[in-house]
């Protein structure tokens, strides 16, 4: 084969390995995930008053990491003032509950990114740099230029709601369905750089203190039980000296801890192997910081980039089939009234697990009223109706309380929806927005305009 | 056909972007956490001459709980004892300092371990300033653990020597 027909080979193997179609939901939660974890961490591991705290410490001790030289470039200052650190601070949090919200997604993830370098590019211009965040920062970096707001957003429930206005009907979809060529790389990257995290951490055990020898002396048990006492004595942590004590533990730990970061690359390989190494790797962080108080949480959290969201609410969405519930609640709403339009666009946007059957009663009334004589389409346009596997029928109020049972994502709301005399308001309320809403014309062949916006 | 023909290239743009983000990051991040390692093995002028951490940060590698211990090895326990004009002893502890268990561990006791002198002032200026009661002299003593074959136990304690408070000097 020609060199260009190698290149072409290669391009196309690369092309396909990063960027195949891959569900935008898997980006989209891993988005949820990690940056839910960053925001609390910012809060619990108190980065506010760390940040206050150095900005008080004599200059001798500053000494700017180059990532932070780049960021203040532009800035008139060498060290931030005590007021705009605050500054940095509120806006790198208003930031990240936006960026989980998915309200204005892209800007507001780079705007979070921006802020935790910023923050804690800072806290370790003072002399001392951990680890634990480091991957965090890159992975955020990532996500900001990912389109990890094109699902599970605001951003995007606007846009279909928008959408199903203009065209002035609702279809049901499966959010699950969204792909995207771009939601693959971002994922697949943080998985090398775990691989590389690893390897290098296993790879400095096997060599680093014999000038260059390869050497298995590190895994003789001596070693862990060392660093445990050692750390557990620093932090008062009897787990960490109680373990240090167990010599033959301490053996089977070691390599354990080597075997596992020197392979962790095998996952890219063979995915399945992320239900060994996943809980492995979650059990390995909560030991080290039980007993020895590293924190590495934001691991844990990282591996969200590793599990196949979408393959997974399938499955249980499959599983929720077969159960006894074999039938699904359908519901009967007015496909000519936009509320009712919008309404089935939010209920479809978090019914992950498509438990619930959408009904538009122009079209499928006949069916509901034909089973109940007593049920007219007139009272169903009054008032939505929702349809039950065991027969019995719900209305209003109660059929929109009944839904949200069947969708997990929105269970939060039914605190509200059974708040003692939510019977009495709640119905009071349905019935006051339906008297208001609007209702479409029917259409017909010349009454229906042509929205030339949507093409 | 012209929209379709700009989105085929708009994609193709932002396909090459991310390829070099990936290639780049991939690149950092494999320099930092594992060729800079050929650097133990052998002089390797151009991977040893390019910065590394933390200058490279967020980029790092892993070197942590690497180094090895053999059997016999100690763990130090070290103890700052404060020593009072009646005589009389105290063992200080992070509270005295106002400070965490972490920063009493890596800032005070380090500084005594490594005899940093303008840190040991500082922290005694810190001492002082916290309203505790005034010592004339400290003492530095280490009662390590040694991890055997046989199990942990008790090594012989070392008992530093007496520091007089006027010779902590900035």
């Amino acid at each position: 084969m020609s060199i260009k027909g190698h290149l072409s080979q290669g391009l196309q193997f690369w092309n396909n390995y990063w960027f195949c179609p891959a569900p935008l939901f898997n980006l989209a939660m891993c988005r949820v995930i990690i940056i839910t974890f960053q925001l609390g961490y910012l809060f619990v591991r108190n980065y506010w008053g760390k940040m206050l705290t150095r900005a008080s410490l004599p200059a001798v001790n500053y000494q700017p990491l180059p990532a932070f030289k780049i960021l203040n470039y532009l800035l008139p200052w060498d060290s931030p003032p005590t007021f705009f650190l605050i500054a940095v601070f509120i806006a790198t949090v208003a930031s990240g509950i936006l960026s989980i919200i998915g309200w204005r997604t892209r800007i507001n993830v780079i705007l979070f990114a921006l802020g935790n370098v910023y923050i804690q590019t800072y806290i370790y211009s003072f002399g001392r740099v951990h680890h634990s965040q480091a991957l965090m920062l890159i992975t955020l970096a990532v996500l900001a230029l990912s389109p990890a707001g094109k699902a599970l957003s605001v951003d995007d429930l606007t846009k279909r709601l928008k959408k199903n206005l203009r065209q002035r009907s609702f279809q049901a979809f499966s959010l699950l369905q969204s792909k995207s060529v771009f939601a693959r790389w971002p994922l697949l990257l943080i998985q090398w750089l775990f691989a590389f995290i690893y390897f290098s951490a296993a790879i400095h055990k096997l060599t680093l203190n014999f000038g260059g020898r390869v050497s298995l002396d590190w895994l003789n048990g001596y070693t862990l039980q060392y660093y445990l006492i050692r750390d557990g004595l620093w932090w008062d942590s009897s787990l960490g000296v109680w373990l240090g004590h167990q010599h033959f533990l301490a053996v089977i730990s070691s390599w354990f801890a080597v075997i596992f970061e020197a392979t962790f690359g095998l996952t890219l390989f063979f995915p399945r192997l992320i239900w060994v190494y996943i809980p492995a790797g979650a059990m390995l962080h909560t030991v080290i910081y039980m007993a020895q108080r590293a924190p590495f949480f934001q691991y844990i959290a990282i591996y969200a980039v590793f599990m196949p969201w979408t393959a997974v609410m399938k499955r249980v969405s499959n599983q929720l089939k077969w159960s006894d519930e074999s039938r699904k609640p359908e519901v009967f709403y007015d496909g000519l009234c936009p509320i009712c339009i919008r309404s089935m666009t939010i209920l479809c946007y978090f019914d992950w697990f498509q438990r619930i059957e959408y009904r538009d009663l122009e079209v499928h009334g006949s069916k509901l009223t034909a089973r109940y004589p007593d049920i007219t389409l007139e009272d169903c346009r009054d008032e939505m109706h929702l349809l039950l596997p065991n027969d019995s029928v719900k209305k209003g109020f109660f059929a929109f309380r009944e839904m949200v049972k069947y969708v997990p994502p929105l269970w939060p709301l039914l605190a509200i929806m059974y708040f003692p005399g939510a019977d009495f308001i709640g119905p009071k309320v349905y019935s006051y927005v339906a008297s208001r809403r609007q209702r479409y014309d029917r259409c017909t062949f010349d009454q229906c305009s042509i929205d030339f916006d949507a093409k | 056909m012209n929209k379709a023909l700009f989105r085929n290239n708009r994609i193709a743009i932002a396909k090459i972007g991310a390829s070099f983000i990936v290639l780049v990051t991939i690149s950092i991040q494999a320099y930092s956490a594992i060729l800079r390692i050929a650097c133990d093995f052998a002089t390797v002028p151009l991977l040893c001459a390019l910065p590394d951490e933390p200058r490279l940060y967020p980029f790092l590698d892993y070197p942590m709980y690497s180094v090895a211990r053999k059997e016999g090895i100690s763990v130090k326990r070290y103890k700052l004892i404060a020593i009072f004009d009646d005589g009389t002893e105290k063992q200080l502890s992070a509270e005295d300092f106002e400070l965490s268990k972490y920063w009493f561990t890596v800032g005070v006791l380090a500084a005594f371990r490594d005899n940093n002198h303008s840190k040991i002032h500082q922290y005694m200026e810190a001492y002082e300033r916290t309203g505790n009661r005034p010592f004339v002299a400290l003492r530095f003593d280490n009662d390590p653990l040694l991890i055997t074959r046989e199990g942990v136990q008790e090594g012989a304690p070392k008992i530093g020597e007496i520091i007089p408070k006027a010779s902590i000097k900035e």
